[in-house]
């Protein structure tokens, strides 16, 4: 059985610190690969640039994508991942800071499975991060998967 | 008695044969003569009665009665002698011839009396004569009678003629008597010719004469004609204007016999004549008194024919200055040297007209800007004869335009600049919402990292300091939202729909009783309340202000919130009820400032921004808000929205 890995798309480093940290609180041991723009996420997720040679067969699980991201912003990656049949169904959370309504429209409307805003307080990010793993990694079942 | 006696005797006389010795050609000769007297004498009576039975009218026909009895008596007596000359009956024979005495007598006297009057019948030549003279009477007569009966028939035709006219004719004597009046006079007056034959004119008419009658009648009498305008009543009521002739009639020795008069109704000719005049002169006064517009007509070469008030008040000269002056002097001289002025007749005549807009100079050098139109006017058959020219100083409106313009730009310049702060201002709001809470889940999440990882290094003081950091950010981070939904408010679009308000405000009431389910709060909601509203930024509202009454009636022992709706000032308005902390009305104004608080942090929280949003999204809804209320003793909050329209 392949190890299931999360992919966390964010260009701050605290909050990606914060996060593995609030993963780490919650017992969740799995491999957190980081891409800290859109263009990487893109290439880790294609086995392109910097990726090329990665083993496409480990796909993650789900997608943790920041939608205020150098280069190709978080819209834009998810843009480019559901116009693409190899990673039309793969489960993305938008996690992000911001509350604007158009950016959660236009995040479902192009196929997000989730959006879900960091909380200031540090509680309830850990909380929300705890309900998060737990869904997506041990309830949610995964579409079969296809090789990338 | 011996006569009777005696009468058919002989009396012993001898016949009277004896007398002649009964010679035999001498008897005979008596007798044949006797019989033939008596049988002529017989006769004639008979034709004689045959004559008057013919002849009734024949006077003194009882004459001839009275002769035949004679003449036969006469013819008895020659009977008798023949009678005689074989019987001496004499006695007999003496009393025939007494009869036939008496009947000869009694005629003769007759006769003596009569033949004076028989003479005085006029003879059959005198007849005759008296017969040609009466043929010759009748003639006369007759030719006469048909002299007469044609010019009866010539009358009647004339007649008839008349009754063909339009004209009101008729024909009065020397007294003003009416003789005769045609058909068009019955028309025109309203009088059948029997009812007014007869009657003086004038009286029937009541004629209205334009100078004295006499003269009238005297300028008839001495010219034999008259002519000019008389005002007629009419019997249906009214009068009528008539162009009446009058001419003088005489008999055959040239002696006045008759008036006639024809009249012809020119009362439309006249009213149409003097509304005309009336509005012709309507029209002069209206153009002379046109002061806005300079009315001014050109001749087909642009030479100045009239000019009105407006002209002499807009360009500065009289009409005496610029008649028959060319009407380019009315032109800046760059313009005269374009001929602009050609120009513009030019355009008038192919076009019929010439509208434009441009600067024209005053008497006085001064320019102003002119609106003018140009007409080519013609005739009835299609030729110039001038050009109609119509100027308005519009200087003021051009000015006032170009101020628009000027206004107008500058608006489109500001409209501009704000779309462009509008799109900063969202582009703020955005990096806002995203990169200013970022920084702040750090510090929180961090000072938290501390507090976990390092509390064996820190005292409780350190701790402490930690944790007002922690609460310094979520502060922060609450502010950050209330301003980010401030700013929400004012941009999000908005959808009017009917609201049930009502069952809002309960919804509401419901989650904050979810929220502290602890707390015990008396909440009457008036229902069925609607409203014209957009249905997600009312429930903002329903939450701050049923938030806030929630909020400050938590130091109550028992909490009372109404939502209801009343009349104020004519209007209804929605309001929010507490018996919680109120406010002092002193700061009242304040109340709906973004971070006003007028209480303290620590008495009750929050940010400051809540009634700042309620106010934007009432005044977006073009609604009004305001608040009632006493410190210590709860605080009404009234809004307006638009009532649903049934």
């Amino acid at each position: 059985m392949k190890e299931k890995i999360i992919l966390l798309v964010e260009d701050n480093p605290d909050d990606e610190a914060l996060m593995v940290r609030a993963l780490k609180n919650n017992n969740i041991l799995n491999q957190i690969a980081v891409a800290r723009d859109g263009v990487e996420a893109i290439e880790y997720l294609f086995a392109e640039g910097a990726y090329a040679g990665r083993d496409t067969s480990v796909v993650p699980e789900v997608i943790l994508l920041d939608l205020k991201l150098p280069k190709l912003d978080g819209l834009g990656v998810l843009r480019r991942l559901r116009a693409d049949p190899r990673t039309k169904l793969l489960p993305v959370v938008l996690l992000t800071s911001s509350n604007e309504e158009e950016d959660r429209l236009n995040g479902y409307g192009l196929g997000a499975n989730s959006y879900v805003r960091k909380p200031v307080d540090f509680d309830q990010f850990r909380e929300a991060i705890r309900q998060l793993s737990l869904y997506w990694l041990v309830w949610n079942e995964t579409p079969p998967a296809r090789r990338i | 008695m011996e006569f009777p006696r005696h009468l058919f005797s002989s009396g012993g006389f001898q016949p009277h044969g004896f007398c002649y010795q009964w010679n035999t050609g001498l008897v005979w000769l008596n007798v044949l003569s006797d019989l033939l007297i008596a049988l002529a004498y017989f006769g004639i009576p008979l034709i004689l009665l045959r004559f008057i039975r013919k002849r009734k009218d024949l006077p003194f026909s009882w004459i001839f009665g009275l002769f035949g009895v004679f003449i036969i008596a006469c013819g008895a007596t020659h009977l008798m002698e023949v009678w005689n000359l074989w019987h001496a009956q004499y006695w007999l024979a003496g009393a025939i011839k007494t009869v036939t005495a008496a009947a000869s007598v009694g005629t003769a006297a007759l006769l003596v009396k009569v033949v004076p009057q028989a003479l005085e019948i006029p003879s059959a030549r005198q007849w005759k004569e008296a017969n040609e003279a009466l043929k010759k009477v009748v003639q006369e007569h007759e030719s006469a009678e048909v002299e007469l009966r044609l010019r009866e028939a010539s009358y009647r035709e004339i007649a008839e003629l008349l009754d063909l006219t339009h004209n009101a004719i008729f024909v009065r004597n020397l007294e003003n008597e009416i003789v005769h009046w045609n058909e068009a006079a019955e028309k025109l007056y309203g009088w059948k010719v029997e009812e007014v034959r007869g009657r003086k004119t004038h009286d029937v008419l009541g004629t209205v004469f334009p100078k004295p009658r006499e003269e009238i009648e005297a300028t008839l009498f001495k010219d034999g004609y008259w002519e000019g305008e008389l005002v007629h009543q009419l019997r249906r009521g009214g009068f009528a204007i008539v162009s009446s002739r009058w001419a003088l009639r005489t008999d055959d020795h040239g002696k006045p016999a008759a008036i006639l008069e024809s009249n012809r109704d020119i009362t439309h000719r006249k009213k149409a004549d003097d509304e005309l005049r009336l509005s012709e002169e309507r029209f002069r006064l209206l153009v002379s008194g046109v002061r806005d517009y300079a009315i001014v007509t050109l001749d087909p070469e642009g030479y100045v024919t009239s000019w009105n008030t407006g002209a002499e008040r807009i360009k500065g000269y009289s009409a005496e200055e610029v008649m028959g002056k060319h009407f380019s002097m009315f032109f800046s001289e760059e313009d005269i040297k374009q001929d602009k002025a050609g120009t513009e007749l030019k355009i008038a005549i192919q076009q019929g007209r010439c509208e434009e807009e441009g600067w024209r100079v005053r008497k006085d050098g001064t320019h102003f800007w002119a609106s003018v139109v140009v007409t080519a006017l013609h005739n009835e058959k299609g030729r110039l004869y001038g050009f109609g020219k119509i100027t308005r100083d519009i200087t003021e409106r051009k000015r006032a335009e170009s101020a628009l313009a000027r206004k107008q730009e500058e608006l489109a310049g500001s409209i501009a600049e704000l779309n462009a702060t509008n799109k900063e201002l969202e582009a703020f709001s955005y990096s806002v919402s995203h990169d200013l809470r970022a920084p702040l889940r750090t510090i929180d999440g961090f000072s938290l990292a501390l507090l976990e990882d390092y509390s064996d290094k820190l005292d409780a003081e350190g701790k402490k300091h930690l944790d007002r950091v922690r609460a310094a950010t979520q502060k922060m981070g609450a502010l950050i939202d209330d301003l980010l939904n401030l700013s929400r408010v004012t941009r999000a679009n908005m959808r009017l729909e009917k609201v049930d308000v009502s069952s809002a405000a309960e919804e509401v009431i419901e989650e904050l009783q979810k929220s502290q389910p602890g707390r015990r709060v008396e909440c009457s909601i008036e229902k069925g309340l609607e409203a014209m509203a957009d249905s997600h930024l009312l429930r903002v509202v329903l939450v701050n202000l049923l938030g806030n009454a929630w909020k400050f009636t938590s130091k109550r022992d028992s909490a009372h919130i109404e939502f209801g709706k009343t009349q104020n000032n004519g209007s209804s308005a929605f309001f929010v009820r507490d018996n919680g902390a109120g406010f002092d009305p002193a700061y009242a104004d304040r109340l709906f400032g973004a971070f006003q608080r007028l209480h303290a942090m620590t008495e009750f929280p929050g940010t400051g921004i809540g009634l700042a949003t309620v106010q934007r999204i009432i005044n977006r809804h073009g609604g009004q808000i305001w608040a009632e209320g006493q410190a210590g003793q709860g605080a009404t909050f009234y809004f307006t929205l638009q009532t649903v329209n049934p």
